[in-house]
Order: structure tokens, then sequence, then C-alpha cells
């Protein structure tokens, strides 16, 4: 019997040619403020990186362990507060408010993980929803700490050896930052850890019988994905040069959703397509702005309709669809039902 | 004994499952639990493998006593099971159901992970090979890549014990391995277990196939109503009234 996965014809062909489809992917993001040569583009590529790094981690906690967390914004925001808050109050450098960041983001979400991991996955997403709620008036509210609605500005950008960075050099700062999360998300998903996550997703009961501690690698993972959310708000505060509670509110967290179940939960590409999507959107149909949350509701709805997994997911590329799939109706009806039963 | 269960209990709500039952397993034989649907055998082993923990009783293991433990502990210590209704990891491919198998068996952690070190790749490269062993053994190699999903029944029985022995259990429990199987499956089965067996494993089985229990058990438990009604070698309890009462209703009196 053939592996029974279909692959489009174009991502054959990239397969085949990765190599050189990486090296030339390499160059052009290289050469991209050389080619370009225009504040504008080259924020918005930052601003893609950001988002790309937000929907990675995120699909930890989504793709690969089948959690759901409603409140990612929040631990980029505190992320985003807790490096800004070093800087202006302290002066301590980025390259230290940095780790500090996602040390404090994954403390954070190791809380919340302790706190609602035992429970059904239903409570971790009501609790993170509550939590990013939380934090957000929390920091509206808290002006001696946290100025309030006024918000944090004049933080400094990162400076190495006496040198202030530019926009190029943050470009390529975050370019950098985005392969590590890359890279280390992809040989997370395959190494012992991932497998054990995916098998908590899969079947958690399996899972348990073959000596995975489920409660523990949840926490794990939640943990993951929360830190590296904090080094993703803490690069945006030093880049952005200015937070404040409206870019860490429950909208940017369902945006963040959006990308990966855009892109495909489970994957490593699929957060990565969601995120340029979603993030290049507004962009290009920036007179449709008034109707952008309309947009992203329709697009979210036809994705799970049509194709569940995703973009790239891999319950969307990889399986055939309809001929070997029973109905969606008799699937929702009959979840455990494996067919070939005699 | 390699393990030995005293006076386990197990009530859902007013039913119940399991009534004060002692089952002793001999290191290195076939024991088989039979009995009528809803005797309360699954939930034996579900109070064994703490997916249900048990009421009240002992549970013990190679001398220590498990009951309060969790079930990943207990996999860890050499207990491994199978389903009835076939719990696989239905998107992971065969060989990858096989290496999540091998979990208890490798240690590496987040960091060697991503650093990949040598370490790191050699224990990967041992648990895959591991992995074909048992897919070699189960005559599951030539569908290493295909999702579990879309394996064939048999197969997917087959790929359960694989997965269960790729944790290198001391004990293992098998809930209606041969259910759905047809004749040809169910003796490839046999000779399987019986194999298992020669390698030193311990096997406890709950199977409603009489020819298969008869052929391959050492000791046969029956269950009924959560309560052990006979125990035995395969001859004594077919010939035993409560089991005969126990499956085809009280003899009539001539």
């Amino acid at each position: 019997m053939k592996l029974k996965s279909i692959r489009p014809a174009f991502v054959s062909f990239v397969l085949r040619y990765r190599v050189p489809f990486a090296i030339l992917l390499g160059v052009l993001l290289v050469a991209y403020p050389w080619i370009v040569r225009n504040p504008y583009l080259l924020r918005v590529a930052t601003n893609v990186g950001i988002a790309i790094i937000l929907a990675s981690s995120l699909n930890i906690i989504i793709g690969f362990s089948g959690l759901f967390s409603l409140g990612h914004a929040a631990f980029y925001g505190i992320g985003a507060y807790t490096s800004a808050l070093l800087a202006t109050r302290l002066g301590v450098p980025f390259w230290l408010g940095f780790p500090a960041a996602g040390i404090v983001a994954g403390l954070f979400g190791t809380f919340i993980g302790f706190a609602t991991l035992r429970l059904r996955a239903v409570f971790l997403a009501f609790t993170t929803l509550g939590f990013g709620e939380i934090t957000r008036i929390v920091i509206l509210n808290w002006r001696d700490f946290t100025r309030g609605p006024l918000g944090i500005a004049g933080i400094p950008v990162p400076r190495l050896f006496g040198w202030s960075f530019t926009r190029e050099a943050n470009y390529y700062l975050i370019l950098l930052l985005c392969a590590a999360v890359i890279l280390f998300v992809y040989r997370i998903y395959h190494s012992r850890l991932g497998r054990a996550l995916i098998a908590i997703r899969e079947d958690e009961t399996a899972a348990r019988s073959m000596g995975i501690n489920v409660f523990g690698y949840k926490i794990l993972a939640f943990t993951i994905a929360c830190t590296i959310a904090g080094l993703a708000g803490s690069f945006f505060a030093h880049f952005q040069r200015y937070v404040s509670a409206d870019s860490f509110v429950a909208d940017e967290s369902f945006r963040i959703i959006t990308m990966v179940a855009l892109g495909g939960t489970g994957s490593i590409t699929g957060p990565i397509v969601g995120a340029m999507i979603l993030e290049l959107f507004p962009e290009v149909f920036g007179f449709l702005a008034g109707y952008r949350q309309v947009i992203y509701g329709a697009v979210l709805i036809t994705v799970i309709v049509l194709k569940p997994g995703g973009i790239v997911g891999v319950k969307g590329v990889f399986e055939k669809p309809r001929a070997t799939r029973r109905s969606w109706i008799a699937q929702a009806l009959l979840p455990r039902f494996n067919g070939g039963t005699r | 004994m390699i393990l030995d269960m005293r006076q386990v209990r197990k009530a859902f709500g007013g039913l119940v499952a399991v009534n004060n039952v002692d089952l002793t397993v001999q290191q290195g034989t076939i024991h088989a639990i039979i009995g009528p649907n809803g005797a309360g055998k699954t939930t034996f082993f579900n109070c064994v493998t703490a997916l249900n923990p048990a009421d009240s009783g002992e549970i013990v293991f190679e001398g220590t006593r498990i009951e309060r433990l969790p079930t990943h502990i207990i996999n860890r210590k050499g207990i491994a099971r199978t389903f009835q209704n076939i719990r696989l990891f239905p998107y992971l491919s065969v060989l990858q159901n096989v290496v999540v198998g091998t979990h208890n068996q490798s240690s590496a952690g987040i960091l060697a992970s991503v650093l990949h070190t040598p370490r790191f790749r050699e224990e990967e490269r041992q648990m895959v090979e591991f992995a074909m062993s048992l897919l070699q053994q189960t005559g599951l190699v030539d569908k290493k890549d295909i999702y579990a999903r879309n394996l064939p029944y048999g197969d997917q029985r087959r790929l359960e014990i694989a997965r269960a022995m790729a944790g290198r259990p001391k004990v293992l429990l098998l809930d209606e391995p041969a259910a759905g199987m047809n004749t040809t499956e169910t003796s490839s089965l046999e000779a399987f277990i019986r194999r298992l067996k020669d390698d030193g494993l311990t096997v406890v089985l709950i199977e409603h196939d009489m020819k298969l229990v008869m052929s391959i058990a050492d000791v046969v438990s029956v269950i009924d109503h959560g309560v052990k009604i006979a125990e035995g070698t395969a001859e004594t309890v077919q010939n035993d009234e409560r089991v005969i009462e126990a499956y085809l209703g009280k003899r009539k009196d001539t």
C-alpha cells in the first residue's frame, strides 16, 4: 500500500529543488532592505516577522498539543511591558530585558497552566480569555507602574557596543529571531517532546498509557509558547519604542489564532503562511479597513468548513478529501468511528 | 508472582463493576480473563493502569504497591496495555505510533532536541531502529508510512500491540486482541503471543475467542458481575458448574 498523501504539484516542485530555493529565499531576505529601499516596506516586513513568531509559538499550544489559548496577546504584552519598564525605569539594556521578558511571560504561563491544565481543555480557553482581559485592565489602571492609558514612550532602541540599531538592523534582528524560532519549533516537533505533545493531541488516554506525563508536558508546551510570545513582545517594545495596552487586547489574540487556523494547525509552515497573509492583507487592502473583522470572520469560517486543517495543515493537505472521508456530519456524530469494522 | 491484586473494588455510582477481586499473575505466564459482556474485565484493566483507579484494594507489582500511582508512572514501571476500542494516534504514521511508544525508553530533553546533540541523534536512531524491529515482528513494515487511521482493522490491533511493546514492558495487558479478526489473523496473533511468552514476557489477556483462550492460556480466570467465579487451567474452568451457568444459564434438572 502506498503512502496515502497527495501533495499539490507546486509543493513537490519546491521540495525537489529545496536547496536552491532555500538559498534564493535566504539571499532575498538578506537583500530585502536594499531591494525595497523604503522605510514603510521595511516596517511591514518587521511586523510580519513579529507575527510569524507569535503565530509559530501559539501553534505549539493549538497545533501540537491540541489545547486552546484565547489570551496569547496577554503574554506578548507582559513581555513587552517587562522589557519596556526595565529599560525606561532601570536603564536595563535590550539584551538583558529581552530574556527577562521571556522569563516573566513564561512564569505567568506556568502559573496559568498549573491552575487550569488538569481540567478539560475548555477551561484553559476560558481562563486565558479572562487572563487576557485582566492583564489589559491591570495595565490600564495601575497608573503608577504602567502609566495607564498613556502607555510607555521613549523606549530606547537596542544598542550594541554604543551603536544604536537602525531600521535595517532591527529588520535583521527580527529575521534572525524568526529563523531561530522556526528552527526551534521545527526541532521540537521532530523530537521526543514534540511526539509526546502530538500524542496528547491525538489521544490523551493512550498517551498517558504510553508513559507520557500528560499534565507535565501540557505545562511545558504552554510555558514554552508563552516564553516565545514574551520575547516577541520585548522586541516589539524596543522596535516600536512605545507600548500601550491597545496593542495587547483580545482582538490581537484572535488575530493570532486566525493566523494559525488559516495557515494550518500542527504544521511548521502553516502559521508562517497565515501570519504573512493576515499581516499583509490590511496593508494591501487598506481601503477595506472598516470591514476587516467581517472579512476575518468570513475567512475563518470558510477555512474551517472547507479545509479544517488550514491552507497547509496536516489534516488538510495530506488527507484525501471526501473520497476516504465520511461526510462531516457522520464524523461529528461518530468521532471515534474508525471504519472497516466487521 | 509478578502482579498481585488483592480485594480490588471499583464502583461507578451504584454499579459495582469490580467487587473485591483477588487475582495473582505468575511471572512468564499467559493469564486469560474471561467472562460475559459487562462482567467488569476492562474496568479491572483500568484499575491496574490507573485510568480508573480502584476504590479500594491493593495492587502489587514486583513487590511494590502501585494502586496510588498515576498511569504514566505505572507504564514506566513496566505495565503496558492495549485498548478494546482501539486507541491509536490516528494522524501519526504507523512508525511514529510505535516511536511514541518508546517514550519511557528515552530521555532527551528540550535542549538536546533543539541543539541536536550527538546523544540525541543516537537515541533517536536507536528508538527508530527498535520501532522498526517491532514492526518487523508484527508484519507491519510495509505499511510504516501510512496514517494509522488508514490501516485495516486487524492491522490496527497489531499496531496497538507493537506500540505497547515499544516501552519494553514486563507485563502486557491485552484487551480483546482478537476481536474482529478472522481465523488466519487470530492464529498468527496466537503465534505472536506465544513468542512474547518465550521471550519472558508476562501476558494478561481479556478475550472472547474461546478457542484462542483455551489453546494459549496457562491460567484462566472467569469474572461475572464483578466477581471472580472460577480460576484454573482451561479444562478445569470449562467444566466448572458456575462458569457454565454464567455463560449459558442454569442447567435444568431432569
